[in-house]
């Protein structure tokens, strides 16, 4: 059971759940609520290099570099009746999976590593699915468990934009 | 005053299969089109995989420095030769019968070659299909057509412009890290139309952005006017309108600004820019802005420079390719934060990116048909109305001095239905 208790490891998985639902029914105030102060979303570029063992993902590329500041404006902006990306909302759904624990830091700190998928629908594109490897960092702040940061492989080298407009 | 008259493409080649062939032929295969930056290939043997039209192509260097351009098909049974998006080799390797070629493209050895084929085998004329290259400020081209006038001539006026935008500093530009591609849906003449000069967009299209303050300095008092020269290649540029603002190029580190080696006139066109964005025709496009604001954790704001190419993947199609250029003399810092920039401004997960693309998919999607979608896309933006402020530089083309016109568009337009041959 991944080096950490079954208790814990249960707490991590329904904190993931329950961080995954509030981004699929559009509740950002709450997700947001769950982000530690300096957290940061990550999201590297897939490369094909030549040896397998060269890794599949780019040091310097990313898709995505958000910080909590950042994704809030990102939110702020849904009030608007302006934002054309988002009105009407797009279907979105999350499949978590996989969890792995890792514990970095005893009693305050796991790495959690999760495969997901994640469904979005929005007219006039077709529904499309992205899957990707995360890797979080998970902190226990006042009693909480707060998410510190997390890194997605996404499992394609030629996204659609749509693929990519979700946060995994 | 600007009297051209309005022209337009018509509906059906963004939506028909039959005007995307022709494209490819003439559009493309008649023209200069983008593949990527000296600084992605520095060294002997380095090679990027890229898309040339509906061509698989590889951009390699070799030992003599000089950079080539092929198809990445094997001239046995046309197989991809390199699957990889970049690299470093001195030869490229066909996985059907082994076929070798040379950074070159020459083809180097055969299997069997003396006992299997016959004494009149030629392996001089197999090597990989090569596009004529041209190089301008860092930029590498290509094009199919052994006949077409050279790069700069091509480019005519517009090569003052990107001497502007890509020699402005001595120690030149470099590519931040690659390249990567996303595929988005719309068609490819779409995407373009809006970097050769849309700034009309902007404040209904980007409102949120502004009203969120992150637009920086685009968001104050600002002057705007498009250039536009034969050939279809054209830009637009603002600057501060505030004559208290010192002389500056925005955003960029005080040692670099020192190191700018630039005559009057181009620094003239640099500085006090908030936004300067155009494109290349047919599909190489670029965008180097000011600072932005994009809160509290990006405190230090920067300047960028991005560059696309946009291929079309089927009518209602296309692929992006996105580079961020950085002054090669930058501080590491620097550089990782411009491409910060680049990423949350302009990357195609950002939200400001969000709003174009949603506004390509939602013209894919009203395209309509041979019966109801018949009447031509509008484009009398700026005809007949009074040009306003004086441009801080003097320039070669046409300049217009209005900020918000489709004079651009309408020259993309002409030289697309010349190419094209047909009636707007």
């Amino acid at each position: 059971m991944s080096g950490v208790s079954v208790e814990l490891h249960h707490e991590i998985e329904q904190f993931l759940f329950t961080e995954a639902d509030l981004l699929d029914t559009h509740r950002q105030a709450e997700w947001l609520d769950l982000l530690y102060d300096d957290f940061s979303y990550r999201m590297p570029v897939p490369v094909a290099r030549d040896e397998p063992a060269q890794g599949q993902y780019d040091a310097v590329l990313e898709f995505a570099n958000e910080s909590k500041s950042f994704l809030s404006m990102r939110f702020q902006r849904l009030d608007s009746d302006f934002a054309w990306a988002e009105r009407p909302a797009a279907f979105v759904r999350h499949f978590v999976s996989n969890l792995r624990v890792d514990e970095l830091d005893p009693g305050r700190a796991w790495r959690a590593r999760t495969n997901v998928m994640v469904l979005r629908s929005r007219l006039p594109e077709a529904p499309v699915i992205a899957t990707a490897g995360r890797v979080d960092r998970i902190e226990r702040h006042d009693g909480r468990l707060l998410l510190c940061e997390r890194v997605v492989h996404i499992d394609t080298e030629h996204p659609n934009d749509s693929q990519l407009s979700s946060i995994f | 005053m600007t009297t051209d008259p309005s022209a337009s493409i018509p509906r059906s080649h963004y939506r028909d299969g039959e005007a995307l062939e022709r494209e490819f032929a003439t559009v493309y295969g008649e023209s200069w089109v983008f593949i990527g930056h000296e600084s992605e290939v520095p060294a002997a043997g380095d090679y990027v995989t890229r898309s040339m039209g509906a061509n698989p192509v590889i951009m390699s260097r070799t030992e003599d420095g000089a950079i080539h351009v092929m198809l990445n098909s094997c001239t046995h049974r046309g197989t991809e030769v390199c699957k990889l998006s970049y690299g470093n080799t001195t030869t490229f390797r066909c996985g059907y019968h082994g076929w070798v070629f040379g950074a070159d493209g020459d083809l180097k050895g055969v299997p069997g070659r003396r006992s299997l084929y016959g004494p009149s085998f030629d392996p001089g004329r197999l090597g990989l299909r090569k596009a004529r290259v041209g190089t301008f400020c860092g930029l590498v081209f290509a094009t199919w057509a052994q006949d077409a006038p050279d790069l700069v001539e091509s480019l005519g006026d517009m090569a003052w412009y990107l001497r502007g935008l890509f020699e402005l500093f001595s120690g030149g530009l470099e590519v931040h890290g690659g390249a990567h591609t996303v595929d988005v849906r719309g068609n490819w003449k779409i995407h373009v139309e809006n970097f050769a000069g849309d700034g009309y967009h902007l404040k209904n299209a980007h409102k949120t952005m502004f009203d969120l303050g992150v637009m920086g300095t685009q968001a104050g008092a600002v002057d705007g006017f498009v250039v536009n020269v034969p050939n279809g290649h054209s830009l637009r540029a603002q600057y501060l309108a505030d004559e208290g603002v010192p002389e500056a190029v925005l955003g960029y580190e005080d040692a670099l600004l020192e190191s700018i080696d630039a005559d009057e006139q181009h620094r003239r066109f640099r500085e006090r820019s908030t936004v300067i964005h155009g494109m290349v025709y047919p599909n190489l496009l670029f965008i180097t802005t000011a600072p932005l604001y994009f809160g509290a954790d990006a405190d230090g704001a920067v300047a960028f420079t991005q560059l696309r190419q946009i291929t079309p993947i089927d009518p209602h199609h296309h692929r992006v390719t996105y580079w961020t250029l950085v002054p090669r003399d930058a501080s590491p810092e620097w550089k990782s934060r411009s491409y910060l920039y680049s990423t949350r401004q302009h990357g195609a997960a950002s939200f400001f990116e969000a709003d174009d693309l949603e506004n390509f998919r939602r013209i894919d999607a009203g395209l309509g048909d041979a019966v109801a979608g018949v009447e031509p896309f509008n484009y009398e933006l700026g005809i007949d109305v009074a040009e306003r402020a004086t441009p801080p530089w003097t320039g070669p083309g046409r300049i217009v001095r209005q900020d918000l016109t489709e004079a651009n568009q309408r020259n993309l337009v002409r030289r697309y239905l010349e190419q094209m041959g047909v009636e707007g």
